[in-house]
């Protein structure tokens, strides 16, 4: 275990250097000019100044180092468009907004999804595992902005139960989160389906019934047991997910969140920020990933064995 | 049992009867693998439907912007925010543009797209997974971890980049896209490869004397097909979501381009006073990704992959 998670931890430290080097680089190797914003020249001074104050008159390699050694130290610089504000402070600010809504559709997502998955792996009833497949197939076929701007229309424009923006009510939570989830919820479901039906096939769920096991331990403690598995490897892609899915729902319905200000910074063409902002996506997918793999190699010991 | 043999006489034998003479007889034509795998994917109806819809679809947005008396731009100003009508078909927009022949321009920028990186991955995927399974051994392990790596970081913020440094065209678009979809393919076809070069006639084509290459190639990339065309056919939606995913939030192409995504975008602004125009750019999205999806499960069915 210890020789598999030191593996794992260097090949995510490694994947951070990178994405760094990449977006320091890349952000360096844009056209344009960071300062030349609102159609004002700038005289030679001023911009010699500019310069100087955001280190860029140092040669490229002295400035990476430089830049590798304050992200070290969790700073990113000062955003170029909103003066006097840190990227680290901005983040701080932002980000528990979006963590609070991803954490709720990350539950939901795994609640229903499971619920759905296990329904329809045990069930008999061949409607219930129908309409499972069928909303299964649609949530994965129908992009989350689009179902958003679908139960936008519905709920806030033609019934006008919710108001659309803002996150200042809890049932305003609704919509922002079962669109963020809708495409986690029927991966979860597709996969904690055919993973329980494979499992519940196999020789030791017949021999503990044979011993004359209930039903509801034969599933809990057989089945689930070894059905969850490819779920908790999922984990890390799922959150993947729900970060790249927090920057449409967030500018969808104003949620003042850290995937609303990348969108933004990107428009403005605020380098720093975006460099910032993409580190700390990088980074915390690179982590849920570490994490939710080293969780399935605990709770199965084959992983770490190699495949 | 006696060793020698009892005489054979001509009385031990006697005549078929003449509707026993035909009873070996195969009445029915063998069909090719192929052929057969067409006649199982015709019976599943979803795939069927997903395949006429993306005909028609592929169709219509080679042909509709020729024929068409508007094009994506051109302005109707009496007609502005028009409900659908025989003069156009899905109604205009707010600079009464039809929505219709916009909708259909957007189908070949989504469609090329989708196909265009699918190829490229196809192509990537193949000679990448192929090498890291046939020579496996540290070659693989390395290789497997530079995928690793790749694989770490969101595709979304590799496009974001890419479309920054080399601007927002169609191409960098697509090149954005392949920079991290092609992991997937390299992998499965990896997988296939290192299970397929243990069998006999990847043995036998080696001790005839075929090359490494030709061995790939004719024969374990030949064999691995099946799994190869469901993950192409997976790719395509993924890749027409990415885009009108980045032109929805306005971080995608350039948005003079009428492509889904930006369509979607425009009616934004219009959901409370012309909610009808946000229908069309939706369910183009919507039934394009569904129509694939049900195409490549229908293939994987049709080839019959599960039962392997």
């Amino acid at each position: 275990m210890l020789k598999y998670a030191t593996k794992r931890l260097v090949i995510g430290i490694l994947t951070l250097f990178i994405l760094v080097t990449i977006t320091f680089f890349g952000v360096h190797a844009m056209p344009g000019d960071p300062f030349a914003q609102d159609n004002k020249v700038l005289s030679a001074e001023a911009y010699a100044a500019m310069e100087a104050k955001y280190g860029l008159d140092k040669p490229l390699p002295e400035q990476y180092v430089i830049y590798l050694r304050n992200v070290l130290r969790g700073d990113f610089g000062e955003s170029i468009s909103k003066k006097g504000q840190q990227v680290s402070a901005i983040i701080a600010k932002r980000a528990p907004v979006t963590a609070r809504v991803g954490a709720i559709a990350f539950v939901v997502a795994l609640t229903i999804g499971l619920t759905f998955g296990i329904a329809s792996a045990l069930t008999k009833k061949r409607w219930v595992n129908s309409l499972i497949t069928l909303f299964a197939t649609l949530g994965v076929s129908i992009p989350g902005f689009l179902f958003a701007m679908l139960i936008m229309i519905l709920f806030a424009v033609k019934l006008k139960l919710v108001g659309i923006v803002g996150l200042d009510k809890p049932q305003q939570y609704i919509m922002p989160v079962f669109a963020l989830s809708l495409g986690s919820i029927s991966s979860i479901t597709r996969l904690s389906r055919s993973s329980l039906r494979d499992v519940m096939n196999q020789d030791y769920i017949t021999l503990a019934r044979s011993k004359g096991t209930s039903e509801l331990k034969v599933v809990t403690k057989h089945g689930l047991k070894n059905a969850l598995l490819p779920v908790v490897t999922y984990c890390g892609p799922m959150f993947a997910g729900l970060v790249t899915g927090s920057l449409v729902i967030e500018s969808l319905f104003s949620i003042p969140g850290i995937g609303a200000e990348f969108t933004s910074s990107i428009t403005n063409r605020d380098y720093t920020l975006v460099m910032g902002l993409t580190i700390f996506f990088g980074a915390i997918v690179i982590v849920m990933n570490l994490a939710s793999d080293l969780a399935a190699a605990a709770i199965d010991p084959r992983i770490k064995l190699g495949k | 049992m006696s060793t020698k043999n009892p005489a054979i006489t001509d009385d031990m034998f006697t005549l078929l009867s003449e509707d026993e003479k035909n009873s070996e007889f195969i009445a029915v034509a063998s069909k090719t693998f192929f052929r057969d795998a067409w006649d199982r994917f015709k019976k599943n109806k979803l795939a069927l439907f997903g395949l006429i819809f993306l005909t028609v679809l592929i169709l219509c947005a080679i042909f509709v912007p020729i024929f068409s008396p508007y094009n994506f731009e051109s302005q109707d100003m009496a007609n502005r925010n028009a409900l659908p009508s025989l003069q156009h078909l899905f109604g205009t927009d707010k600079l009464g543009r039809d929505i219709f022949v916009r909708i259909m321009y957007g189908a070949r920028i989504s469609l090329s797209i989708g196909f265009a990186t699918a190829a490229i991955n196809l192509v990537i995927g193949i000679v990448y997974g192929g090498i890291a399974g046939y020579v496996g051994g540290k070659v693989d392990m390395v290789m497997m971890r530079i995928i690793d790596v790749i694989y770490a970081v969101p595709t979304l913020l590799y496009v974001v980049l890419i479309l920054m440094i080399f601007g927002n065209s169609i191409y960098s678009m697509m090149l954005a896209i392949c920079l991290t979809s092609w992991i997937s393919m390299a992998r499965q076809v990896r997988t296939q490869v290192m299970s397929l070069k243990e069998m006999e006639f990847a043995l036998a084509a080696k001790v005839i004397g075929a090359s490494d290459a030709r061995i790939l190639m004719k024969h374990l990339v030949i064999n691995a097909l099946g799994p190869i065309i469901v993950c192409l056919t997976m790719m395509v939606p993924s890749a027409i979501f990415t885009e009108s995913f980045l032109s929805f939030v306005g971080i995608g192409i350039d948005p003079t381009i009428p492509s889904w995504g930006k369509l979607a975008n425009d009616c934004r602004a219009l959901i409370f006073s012309y909610p009808v125009q946000i229908i069309w750019p939706i369910a183009a999205i919507c039934l394009t990704t569904l129509s694939l999806n049900f195409v490549g499960d229908g293939v994987g069915e049709a080839l019959q992959l599960k039962r392997r």
